[in-house]
Parts: C-alpha cells; sequence; structure tokens
C-alpha cells in the first residue's frame, strides 16, 4: 500500500467515512466534517503510524486530504 | 448548602495554608520532564503577579485581559488579577484579530497578559485600543515578573463577595457583546456546592487540564476544584490521544473533565485498536461486553475487572470522568459504565458559573443530568403536556449580568430568575432531563457555543446573498454524528448574480450559483473563530419564511432544512 492510500485509510477509519468517498481535494473541515478535535487524532494516529511529530498549530493550515499527505511527507522525509 | 462563601483570594490563601508543600500545578517540559509548582510556589507567584499588578497602577474594578492556552502562568495570572480585587477578561487564543479587537475594546481592558505565540495578534490592534496601558508578553516577561522578593503584602481585605472577579464572553464578537460578569461570590458558591460530585476529591488527586482555561466549566471544575481540595492539575501536553494517555500514566491521573466529543474519540479509538487486532480480539471485546451487561443486570460490577487492560491504559488510577459543555449520547455513557468507568453528566451555563445541577456517584442516570446543586432552585416555565418547558433557576451562581449590556441581561433574568434557553423536563426522582432547546445557540460537541446572529452578521456582508438564516443541523454521518454543526440557508441575491455573470461572461446555472455562494460564505467566514464557519450550506430561490416583524423564522428554516 502507498503512503498515499495508507493515510487516505486512516482518515477514513478515524473520521467514519468510508475510504472511497474522500475526494483528496475535498475540504477536511467543510466537506467531510471534521472539526479542530478530530485533526488532532488524525494528526496522532498518523504520529504512531510514521513516528512523526505533526504540531497541532498546522492543523489550522490544513485543508485537504493532499494537504495532509504532503505535511506527512515532508515530516517524514526529515 | 453552604451560605458562609469565601472570596477567591480568601480561597486561595486557606489553600495555601493548608496544602503549602503539595503539587498544586504540573506541566511537561520541552526535556520530557514535569515541571511542578507546589500551593506554596503557586501562592508566591499569584502574589508576585498581584504587586506587579499595582505597581502598574492596575486597580479594583480594572479589566486585565489573558490570551493564552493552559499552562500554569494561565492561573498563575487570573489568579494574580482576582486577587488584587482587578477583573480577569480571560479570552478564546483562537479568535480572529478583528473579533479580539471587539472584545478587548468592549471590556476596557487596561492591560493584556499575552502568551508569545499570540502576540502578532495584539500587536495588530494594540493601537486601537485606547484603555490598554501596557501589554505583558508571558514567555518573555514572566520570569522578570515572578522573581520579584515582595511576598504576602498583598492584602484581598478590599476584595468582597459581590465584587466582579471575571468577565467572560460568551458571544458578540461581532455584534453586541455578552461578557457574563461573574461575582466572587458566583464563582466560589459554585466551587463549593460541587460537593455532592467531588465529594470523595482531596490531596493525592490528579485533574487532567484538557479543556481551554478561559471555558466556564474547565475553569470551575477543572481548576477551581482541585485547588479548593489540595488536588493537583496536570496540563495536557496536547489534545493527541497518546499524549493524554502519557500523561495520565506518568502522574497517575485520577479525574478528567471533558466535552462528550473527547469521550467519544476514546472510545472510537479503543474500539478501533480492538478491531485492527483482529476477529480473536474483537470477538473476546464484544464477549466482554455481553458478560459485562448480563452481570450489571444482576447487580454485579466488575466491568473494571474484566476491562482491566483499558482501565491500565488510561493509567489505571481514574476515579472517575465528568463531562459537560454538551449533551452526550446515553449510549456512550453505557459503554465506559459497562467497562467499569464512571462517567458523571453535569449541566449549566457560563451564566451560571456554570454549573447547575449534576449527577453523582450514588445517582447517576443515564439521560439526566441529575439534581440542582444545593442552594440552587431549578424549575420549568411553562410546561406542556408532557411537562417540557424552558429550565429557569435561581441560586448564588447566576451571573450579575452582561457588562455594558443591561438589555440582554433584561431578557434573561427576571425576578432573580435566569431563564436558560434549554427545554427540560424532571423524572419521577426529581432529576432534569434537557429536551432540546428554546434559544438559537448551536452547541457543537467540542462543547463551544455558536450564536447564528454573528455568523449571519459576517457572511451577509456579501453581496450575491440577499438572505441567509444559520442554524445548528446533526451531524448525521461521520465520526460527530449526533453532534450539532454549523448550517446555513442562503437566498441568492439573483440581481446581483445576474450582474455578475453578464461581466464575466457566464451561464448562470443553479451549480454556479452554488458554488460561488460556498465561495462566499468561505470567503467571509474566515474573518469568524474556525469552529464557528459553516460546515453546511444549502440554497433556496424562494425568501425565508418571517414573522410579521420581518425576522426570519429559524425555527421554522431549520425543521424544513434538517429534514
Amino acid at each position: 500500500m502507498s503512503i498515499d492510500q495508507d493515510i487516505r485509510s486512516i482518515v477514513s477509519r478515524v473520521i467514519k467515512v468510508p475510504e472511497g468517498e474522500i475526494d483528496p481535494n475535498a475540504d477536511l473541515f467543510k466537506d467531510l466534517g471534521i472539526d479542530s478535535l478530530l485533526g488532532v487524532e488524525i494528526f496522532a494516529t498518523l504520529d504512531k503510524k510514521y513516528g512523526i511529530d505533526l504540531p497541532e498549530k498546522k492543523i489550522a493550515k490544513i485543508r485537504t486530504l493532499s494537504d495532509v499527505i504532503a505535511l506527512v511527507k515532508e515530516k517524514a522525509g526529515e | 448548602m453552604s451560605t458562609d462563601y469565601i472570596t477567591i483570594p480568601q480561597m486561595l490563601k486557606e489553600s495555601a495554608a493548608k496544602f503549602g508543600p503539595l503539587a498544586a500545578l504540573r506541566i511537561k517540559d520541552g526535556s520530557g520532564h514535569y515541571r511542578e509548582y507546589s500551593y506554596s510556589d503557586f501562592y508566591k507567584a499569584v502574589q508576585d503577579i498581584g504587586f506587579f499588578l499595582l505597581k502598574s497602577r492596575i486597580e479594583k474594578g480594572d479589566r486585565v485581559a489573558l490570551l493564552s492556552g493552559n499552562r500554569p502562568e494561565w492561573s498563575f495570572v487570573y489568579f494574580g488579577t482576582v486577587n488584587t480585587g482587578a477583573i480577569i477578561v480571560p479570552l478564546d487564543p483562537k479568535l480572529e484579530t478583528e473579533e479580539l479587537f471587539n472584545l478587548l475594546e468592549n471590556s476596557g481592558a487596561k492591560m493584556i497578559f499575552c502568551s508569545d505565540d499570540l502576540m502578532p495578534k495584539v500587536l495588530q490592534i494594540k493601537d486601537r485600543l485606547p484603555d490598554l496601558k501596557e501589554l505583558v508578553n508571558i514567555d518573555k516577561d514572566m520570569p522578570g515578573i515572578l522573581s520579584s522578593s515582595y511576598f504576602d503584602a498583598i492584602t484581598s481585605d478590599q476584595v468582597e463577595l459581590d465584587d466582579i472577579a471575571s468577565i467572560i464572553y460568551t458571544s458578540g464578537t461581532t455584534g453586541s457583546p455578552k461578557g457574563v460578569m461573574l461575582t466572587h461570590k458566583n464563582i466560589m458558591s459554585n466551587v463549593v456546592e460541587i460537593g455532592p460530585i467531588f465529594h470523595m476529591i482531596g490531596p493525592g488527586d490528579n485533574f487532567l487540564s484538557v479543556l481551554p482555561n478561559y471555558h466556564a466549566f474547565e475553569t470551575t471544575a477543572g481548576m477551581f476544584c482541585p485547588l479548593y481540595k489540595g488536588a493537583s492539575i496536570t496540563y495536557a501536553e496536547s489534545l493527541k490521544s497518546y499524549n493524554l494517555i502519557q500523561n495520565m500514566q506518568e502522574t497517575r491521573v485520577t479525574i478528567l473533565c471533558a466535552v462528550p466529543l473527547l469521550y467519544k474519540l476514546f472510545l472510537d479509538g479503543i474500539k478501533r485498536q480492538v478491531e485492527e487486532k483482529g476477529f480473536f480480539a474483537k470477538a473476546l471485546f464484544a464477549c466482554l461486553f455481553l458478560l459485562s451487561r448480563f452481570l450489571r443486570l444482576l447487580h454485579f460490577n466488575i466491568g473494571r475487572f474484566l476491562f482491566g487492560m483499558v482501565h491500565r491504559t488510561f493509567g489505571g488510577h481514574i476515579k472517575f470522568f465528568v463531562t459537560g459543555g454538551a449533551a452526550i449520547d446515553p449510549s456512550i455513557l453505557r459503554d465506559f459504565d459497562l467497562m467499569g468507568f464512571t462517567v458523571l453528566q453535569g449541566y449549566g451555563l457560563t451564566e451560571t458559573s456554570p454549573i447547575l445541577s449534576a449527577c453523582t456517584i450514588e445517582n447517576n442516570v443515564f439521560g439526566s443530568v441529575g439534581k440542582a446543586l444545593p442552594g440552587i432552585d431549578l424549575k420549568i416555565n411553562d410546561p406542556d403536556s408532557k411537562s417540557v418547558g424552558e429550565v429557569m433557576a435561581k441560586g448564588p451562581n447566576i451571573m450579575k449580568g452582561y457588562y455594558k449590556n443591561p438589555d440582554a441581561t433584561y431578557e434573561v433574568i427576571k425576578d432573580g430568575w435566569f431563564f436558560t434557553g434549554d427545554l427540560g423536563m424532571f423524572d419521577k426522582n426529581g432529576n432534569l432531563c434537557i429536551t432540546g432547546r428554546c434559544k438559537d445557540v448551536i452547541v457543537l460537541g467540542s462543547g463551544v457555543n455558536v450564536y447564528p446572529d454573528e455568523v449571519e452578521f459576517t457572511l451577509s456582508k456579501s453581496p450575491f446573498i440577499k438572505e441567509l438564516c444559520v442554524f445548528g443541523g446533526v451531524a448525521r454521518s461521520g465520526a460527530r454524528s449526533g453532534t450539532e454543526e454549523v448550517c446555513a440557508v442562503a437566498v441568492p441575491d439573483m440581481e446581483h448574480f445576474s450582474s455578475w455573470a453578464q461581466k464575466h461572461r457566464l451561464a448562470l446555472t443553479d451549480d454556479l450559483i452554488y458554488k460561488k455562494t460556498g465561495e462566499e460564505i468561505d470567503r467571509l467566514g474566515a474573518e469568524l473563530t474556525e469552529y464557528k464557519r459553516v460546515s453546511k450550506y444549502f440554497i433556496s430561490k424562494d425568501e425565508l419564511l418571517k414573522t410579521a416583524t420581518k425576522k426570519i423564522k429559524r425555527f421554522l428554516v431549520k425543521k424544513m432544512f434538517s429534514s
């Protein structure tokens, strides 16, 4: 499974929305009903999976699944 | 009920004398170690801040704003201010700059304590705040303030029970602000009378602080109560679940006060982990639930034993959880109960300091918010055939009023009774059950309130929107299912749309109208704090239903579009 698919699967499980319904460019907050607390939970799950520390302050800057994927890749590559 | 209430400075002095060497506050620092402040350290810091305020000519009744995330310094500033007779104005760090400006201007704060990360927001607006005399950077200036050798010289005798201790803004970041004025008596009566819930709490207990400190529920239940009882407060490292679990395990947390959404996330996390462990773990977990359910029917509660692993994950020392701020799904309470955890639900509003009623260990009725605290009278106004009506409250915890807003105060306090805006009824045992709301406020699962008027005020600036109605809809799917979210119905201004489409040579289709309206909602919504922004919107080509005075009938619009 690619990292993109993996992240999509994690987000899907946390927010309880089927993977197929998550458009990578959909607004996570507006279209998928995520709020900051759920955003933190997604970050926490990704932290554990990839051994990284995604800063909570970045949640406000994240809009889409693609943003999340880019952030994880950036952090994992550091 | 106790009628011999004490002021906040008296409480703090007594706690420092009684619990001096015990840990009061605790936070993990960058090196991974916990920094602790004893009650004596805490009291000294409070005195130092008080001395600094007096030196800066802050007088009794002056407003001091506080803008920071949860940390020991937040409590130092809160109590340091209140101890001198000045009024603390705790603000939400998530507010956007203009929202912040409106509240700071309304409060007339003479001094602002602000953490370094939030300074840029304040620096943008400070020159437009004529009352502001001093801006203190908590990270840079605090070490100097706290190194003062001046100690125990601040006398708090001039502070009286009916003096205002705090102004908490519940709304009005755009329209007419509603700053809730809470007196020393309001807050301390709630702290003292909360006894039925916290009677078994004392030195050795440890509260994990996860909710924002400016939230009245956290201020009273999560900060005042432990400090009154000699317990300690551990500030959560972050809201990430693994950090919370780590903090619970490392510091032997015994009490957690949080909002329903957090408990829902905990429960989802537990279930997810079980699922990930495979079929057998899932089957075993389901069997344990069934067994626990069966044993509960026989009045045996061995959930703590059956789900020992889950208890150990939470550190193994949890006495109970407290939930408040929003309604919790009773099934969450039941699932925690079957696992041997006690979750107590409380009810109240910022205007009531905040707790009005609560379930206790001895009287934990799922679906109810328990009985009124001692000294508080609750009644149902104008009950219907099902005994449901607006909940009214009277007691020493009812706010003094809204700051500089007598009209708004008059609307909610009549003959000493506070009209909560919530609909409820009493069960046969006198437990209050909240059934709905007769006010427009939207209460999100995270416990924060969103006032439709504020959102409408901001979004109505769009020339593309002719009419707008904002209301709380219940999310039907996803992790937030069952909780409220901000919804809007917009009536497009077709004249403006036509000329705009003509100008840009676009075909004016329904899709375009929907898309552009959404863009406008996003563009203007950026002026609002993130949680106030619209989650779901609908387009109505017909005018919205209105009263004879041309006010939109929000209740009917909500009913039409919720279905």
